[in-house]
C-alpha cells in the first residue's frame, strides 16, 4: 500500500527530562511522535551553536545475520552510502561535504546507527538523503558497490583487528562464549569466507526487510524551527511503506557453567589476559550494578584491581566494563602483563579481588568515587548534540521510549552497595569465565599455528 | 509541497473507494461508471528534487574574557554556563625538546609524575581523592611544553584548584613512583613498537629531523631513552618549566571571569613565583644533514619489517609551515582537499574508487618554530606498489592547485570543526589554550575563520608545492618480503630497512 494516513497515529508529546542530582540545572526538552508508517521522530532543539545532527538508528545489527553470513549488516551499513537513483555514486557524501556537513555510522549486534553533522542550512537536505536512501537504496544495488564495499570492509578487518596488537583475540570471542545458533555466536565483522559469500540479492533481501520505517527511529537535534521541520519529515518519509518485522530472535540458551579457555600467539611483547562473564542485558536488573562493578573494579587509578595488578607491578594496564547488549550482555577484565609478569599470577590476582567483592559490598568512600565519576560522565557526554541524539535513540531501541534519560540516571544513583556485592556474586564469579589468552609468538623460528584452543571452546 | 501532496494521496485511497464500492452496488441497476481512476494523474514523488540548501547561519566565535594573576600568569575565560561543569587548562612552555640527549622521555616522566601525589597526599591518597571528587585530570607532554587539564562539575572546581596547586608546586618525586611509572612507560613504548601507526610515528620523528635534533623523538620518549630517566632529570624538568613565568590559564564553563580569577589567585596566582627562567622554548634548529632525498632515490624512504602483516603502513612526512605562518589557512585548505575529510582525494581514490584501504587521510600540523605535512593510509599489503604509485600520482596532481568547489568543501569543513569544538567545556577550553600558550590574541579563533572564507584558490595552489615528494621522507611499516619488489615497481629502488625504535 503506497499511500498512508498523513496525520501521525501517536499525538506528539513533549516530555521534559531532568537530569537529577549534582546535574539538576541540565534540562534536554524533546518532542516525540510517530508518523504513520511507524517512524518514530524525536527532535531535540538546541540553539547554542549554528549546527543540526540527524542520527537514525535501524534496529538491525550482527545479531539478525543469517549462517554463513557473518559482518553482512556492517557491510550493509557501508553499502548504505553508495548511491542511489535520485542521488548515484558518492551524492550523499559529496552532498554533504559540499556543504560543510559530515557522516558517518556504526554497526553492533543489535543496531546499526547513521550521523549526519552540519550547518542549519543543510538540514532539509539531510532529511531528504536520509529518506532517500531508506526508500530506494535497495534498487541501486550493483554487484560493482558490493565488490567495492567488500574490499573496504576486509581492509577495515585487516586494520582493526588482524593488524592490531591483540585484537585477535576479539574476533574468537563469540565462539568461545555463545553456542552455535545464538544471535550472537560470530563477530559484527564477520569472516573473509562470509563476506566474501555475500551477494546483491542479499543486499536487496537485507534491505527489504529490515530497513523500513517500522523498524527506524529518526532524531533530529540541532538549530531549527520545529515548525519548519515536522512538515519536511511528514513529506520526505511519510510515504515510504511499512512492512511487517520478522519475527524477534529467540537465542539459544546460554550455559553459564560451560565456560572456555583459548590461547592465541600474536605479534607482541607481554601476555594478556581476557576475562568474558556473561552478564544481564541492555538495561535489564542488574545491568547498571555489573556496570558499577566494573568502574569499582578498574575505573581509575585508585581502582581495585588497578592498584592490586599495575601498582602491584603485576600488569602494565587494567580495564574492566560490561559490554551491554539486547540477548544478555558480556563483562570483560582484560589485563596486560608488566615486563616479567604472568598470566598465572594475573588472573589469581583478578579472582581474589572479584571474590572480595562478592563477599564485601563497597566502601562509602568507593560509592562516592563511582557516583561523582558517573555523574560527570554523563553530563559530559551530554554535551555533545551528536552524543544526546544517539543516547534518545539507544533508549528508543533498547526500552522502547526515548523518554528514558530520568530512569536511565537513577538506577545508576539508586544502586546500593549490597546491589553491586549481590551483582558480583551473581554474574562475575570467577569460575564463571570464558578465558582468552594472548600470548607472545616465539620470535625466530617459523610460527605456530595462529590459534591453539586449551579446553573446549564451544 | 508537502499539504498538495497529502492531498492527492487520500484523494487517490478515496476516489479508488468510491468508484469500486457503487459498481458492485450498482450493477444490476445502471451501466458501470467510467473509472474515475483512470484519469487521476500519479502522485508526484516528493523525493523527487532535492531540497535547496538554506541560507547560512551565522557563527560568532567566542572571544575569552582576559585577565591576569598577580604573578602576571595570563588568565583566559569563556563562559559557558549551559551544564554545570567546567575545564582548566594550564600550560607552560618547555616539553620534550628540552630532554636531555639519550634521556628522551625525561620530561614526559616528570609530568606523569605530577599525578603521583602532592603535597600531604601519597599517590594512592591522591588518585583516591582526585577520583572520589569526578575530577578528570592528566598531565599530558607535546614537544614544546607542558598542558595541565582538569574537567569536573563545577562544585568540585576549589577542590580541584587545590589539588592542581599541590602539583604544581609540591610535587613528592617518591623514588617508588618513580620506578613503577617510568617501567609503565617502557612497557607502553615497547608495546607501541607492535603498533603500525605508533611506530611509523615514532620513525618519521627520528628520520625526519635527525637522531640528535630535539625534536627527533616523540614526546613520550624511546625505550632506550625512558630507562636512562633519573630522578635529576625529573625534577630538573619540573624545576626550570613548571614556573609561572610563561605560564597561561584558560578556563571555559559554567564560571565568570571574576569567579575564575578568585578561584585560581589564592592557588596559581600569589602562591607561584614568577621565578626568572632562560627562555624554556629554544630557538628552531635546522633539520640535520641528510635527512632528505639522497641522490639516487626521489624521496628517502624508510622501511620497518613487520613480517606477515596484512597492510603495509604509508606514513609521508613533507615540510609544513609553522604556527602563525599566514599561509597556513591556505595549507590547510588544500592539505583538506588532498585527504582532510571523506571525499577527499585520496580517500576517494585509494578507499572509495580502488578499496585499498580503509582510509587515507592527511593533515596539517603547525608547531611553534616549524611545521610539517603528514600523509597516511594503511593499505593491502599485496597492492603496496600499486597504491605507492596512485598515491604519488594524486600528490603531484594537486600541487596543480584545488577546485572552487574544493575550496569551499575545506572552508565548510574547517568551520564545522571549530563549531564542534565548541560544543563542550574540554573543547572550548583547550581551543583557547592552544591559541594563548602560543601567543595569539583573544580573537584569534574569528580571525582564522576569517582567513580561511576569504581564502582564494590561487593563494592555495602557491602552497601546493610542499606536496612535492622530492622533499619528503617516506616511512613504511609492512612485511619486507611481499612488498620491497611492489615498490621497486613503483619507482622506489632504495629502501632503507630499521629497526622500529
Amino acid at each position: 500500500m503506497p499511500f498512508l494516513p498523513a496525520v501521525p497515529l501517536l499525538i506528539p508529546s513533549v516530555a521534559l527530562l531532568r537530569l537529577i542530582g549534582a546535574a539538576s540545572a541540565a534540562e534536554i526538552p524533546f518532542e516525540r511522535y510517530e508518523l504513520g508508517n511507524g517512524l518514530q521522530v524525536v527532535l531535540v532543539q538546541d540553539h547554542s551553536l549554528p549546527q543540526v545532527v540527524v542520527d537514525t538508528w535501524y534496529r538491525v545489527g550482527s545479531g539478525n545475520e543469517q549462517a554463513g553470513r557473518s559482518g553482512f549488516a556492517h557491510l550493509f551499513e557501508h553499502l548504505m552510502f553508495m548511491g542511489t537513483h535520485r542521488l548515484p555514486g558518492s551524492g550523499i557524501d559529496n552532498l554533504m561535504e559540499a556543504n560543510g556537513g559530515w557522516n558517518n555510522a556504526w554497526t553492533m549486534e543489535d543496531a546499526t546507527n547513521y550521523y549526519d553533522v552540519g550547518p542549519p542550512a543543510l538540514l532539509s537536505n539531510l532529511l531528504w538523503i536520509e529518506a532517500d536512501r531508506m526508500q530506494q537504496l535497495g534498487q541501486a544495488m550493483t554487484t560493482e558497490k558490493l565488490d567495492l564495499q567488500r574490499d573496504v570492509v576486509k581492509n577495515e578487518r585487516r586494520q582493526s583487528y588482524e593488524d592490531e596488537p591483540y585484537a585477535i583475540g576479539q574476533l574468537e570471542v563469540p565462539l568461545l562464549m555463545y553456542p552455535k545458533g545464538h544471535p550472537y555466536d560470530h563477530t559484527v565483522i564477520g569472516t573473509h569466507e562470509d563476506l566474501t559469500a555475500a551477494s546483491v540479492e542479499d543486499v536487496k533481501a537485507f534491505f527489504a526487510t529490515w530497513y523500513v520505517p517500522n523498524n527506524a527511529s529518526l532524531v533530529v537535534a540541532g538549530d531549527f524551527d520545529p515548525a519548519l521541520v515536522k512538515p519536511l519529515i511528514e513529506q520526505y518519509f511519510g510515504t515510504i511503506e511499512k512492512k511487517p518485522l520478522p519475527a524477534l530472535p529467540v537465542p539459544a540458551g546460554v550455559d553459564r557453567a560451560q565456560t572456555a579457555r583459548l590461547t592465541l600467539t600474536d605479534d607482541v611483547d607481554y601476555p594478556q589476559i581476557n576475562l568474558y562473564f556473561h552478564t544481564p542485558s541492555s538495561f535489564a536488573p542488574g545491568d547498571a550494578e555489573v556496570q558499577l562493578a566494573g568502574s569499582l573494579l578498574a575505573d581509575g587509578e585508585s581502582s581495585r584491581l588497578y592498584k592490586k595488578l599495575v601498582i602491584g607491578g603485576l600488569a602494565q594496564d587494567v580495564s574492566a566494563y560490561q559490554m551491554p547488549t539486547m540477548y544478555g550482555s558480556l563483562f570483560v577484565i582484560s589485563a596486560t602483563a608488566a615486563d616479567g609478569g604472568t598470566v598465572a599470577a594475573m588472573e589469581s590476582a583478578i579472582a581474589a579481588e572479584l571474590l572480595d567483592l562478592e563477599r564485601n559490598p563497597p566502601s562509602g568512600s568507593e560509592m562516592e568515587r563511582v557516583h561523582n565519576q558517573f555523574d560527570y560522565g554523563f553530563l559530559d557526554n551530554l554535551q555533545s548534540l551528536q552524543n544526546r541524539a544517539v543516547q534518545l535513540n539507544q533508549y528508543w531501541a533498547y526500552t522502547g521510549s526515548p523518554d528514558y534519560l530520568a530512569k536511565d540516571l537513577a538506577r545508576f544513583q539508586d544502586a546500593t552497595p549490597e546491589a553491586i556485592r549481590d551483582a558480583t556474586a551473581r554474574w562475575l564469579r570467577p569460575e564463571l569465565a570464558g578465558v582468552v589468552v594472548i600470548e607472545p609468538r616465539p620470535k625466530g623460528p617459523p610460527a605456530p599455528p595462529a590459534a591453539s584452543p586449551v579446553g573446549g571452546a564451544k | 509541497m508537502s499539504v498538495p501532496y497529502r492531498i492527492l494521496g487520500c484523494g487517490l485511497t478515496c476516489v479508488v473507494g468510491l468508484a469500486l464500492m457503487p459498481s458492485v452496488a450498482a450493477a444490476a441497476r445502471k451501466p458501470v461508471p467510467v473509472p474515475v481512476v483512470a484519469v487521476v494523474p500519479p502522485p508526484p514523488d516528493p523525493l523527487a528534487v532535492a531540497p535547496v540548501i538554506g541560507a547560512a547561519s551565522p557563527f560568532v566565535a567566542p572571544v575569552p574574557v582576559v585577565t591576569t594573576l598577580s604573578n602576571g600568569v595570563g588568565v583566559w575565560v569563556i563562559s559557558k554556563p549551559t551544564l554545570p561543569l567546567v575545564s582548566v587548562v594550564l600550560h607552560v612552555p618547555g616539553g620534550a625538546a628540552l630532554d636531555p640527549m639519550g634521556h628522551e622521555g625525561a620530561a614526559w616522566l616528570s609530568d606523569r609524575l605530577m599525578t603521583q601525589g602532592a603535597g600531604t597526599l601519597d599517590a594512592a591518597a591522591f588518585a583516591e581523592t582526585v577520583e572520589r571528587l569526578g575530577i578528570e585530570l592528566e598531565v599530558r607532554t607535546d614537544q614544546d611544553g607542558s598542558w595541565l587539564t582538569a574537567s569536573m562539575k563545577k562544585d568540585q572546581l576549589g577542590a580541584a584548584l587545590g589539588l592542581i596547586g599541590d602539583m604544581v608546586l609540591k610535587p613528592r618525586w617518591s623514588t617508588g613512583d618513580y620506578k613503577r611509572e617510568r617501567g609503565l612507560a617502557i612497557g607502553a613504548l615497547t608495546q607501541g613498537q607492535q603498533d603500525p601507526p605508533t611506530a611509523a610515528e615514532q620513525a618519521a620523528s627520528r628520520f625526519w629531523w635527525g637522531p640528535k635534533h630535539r625534536w627527533g623523538h616523540p614526546a613520550e620518549g624511546s625505550v632506550k631513552g625512558m630507562g636512562a630517566v633519573t630522578v635529576k632529570d625529573v625534577q630538573g624538568y619540573h624545576a626550570k618549566v613548571w614556573t609561572a613565568a610563561g605560564a597561561t590559564i584558560t578556563v571555559a564553563g559554567d564560571i565568570t571571569s571574576g569567579e575564575a580569577q578568585a578561584a585560581l589567585e589564592s592557588r596559581l596566582g600569589a602562591p607561584w613565583a614568577a621565578k626568572a627562567v632562560a627562555d624554556k622554548r629554544e630557538a628552531p634548529q635546522p633539520r640535520a644533514v641528510g635527512t632528505g632525498q639522497t641522490p639516487d632515490a626521489p624521496f628517502r624512504t624508510v622501511l620497518i619489517d613487520s613480517p606477515d602483516a596484512a597492510q603495509t603502513m604509508f606514513f609521508l612526512v613533507f615540510p609544513g609551515l609553522p604556527e602563525g605562518d599566514a599561509a597556513l589557512p591556505a595549507l590547510r585548505a588544500g592539505t583538506i582537499a588532498l585527504g582532510g575529510s571523506f571525499t577527499s582525494r585520496l580517500n576517494a581514490l585509494l578507499r572509495e574508487k580502488k578499496g585499498y584501504t580503509y582510509g587515507a587521510r592527511a593533515r596539517v600540523e603547525a608547531l611553534p618554530g616549524r611545521g610539517v605535512v603528514i600523509v597516511s593510509s594503511r593499505i593491502r599489503t599485496d597492492v603496496t606498489g600499486l597504491a605507492m604509485t596512485d598515491l604519488l600520482g594524486e600528490l603531484k596532481s594537486i600541487q596543480q592547485g584545488i577546485t572552487p568547489a574544493e575550496l569551499k568543501k575545506a572552508q565548510g569543513a574547517f568551520r564545522q570543526d571549530q563549531v564542534e569544538a565548541m560544543e563542550s567545556v574540554y573543547g572550548v577550553a583547550t581551543t583557547f589554550a592552544n591559541y594563548q600558550a602560543s601567543g595569539f590574541g583573544p580573537g584569534q579563533l574569528a580571525a582564522d575563520l576569517t582567513a580561511m572564507d576569504a581564502l582564494t584558490v590561487d593563494a592555495v595552489k602557491a602552497q601546493m608545492g610542499a606536496y612535492d615528494v622530492r622533499g619528503a621522507l617516506v616511512v613504511l611499516v609492512g612485511d619486507k618480503a611481499k612488498i620491497q619488489e611492489e615498490l621497486h615497481k613503483a619507482g622506489i629502488s632504495t629502501i632503507e630497512v630499521v629497526e622500529a625504535e
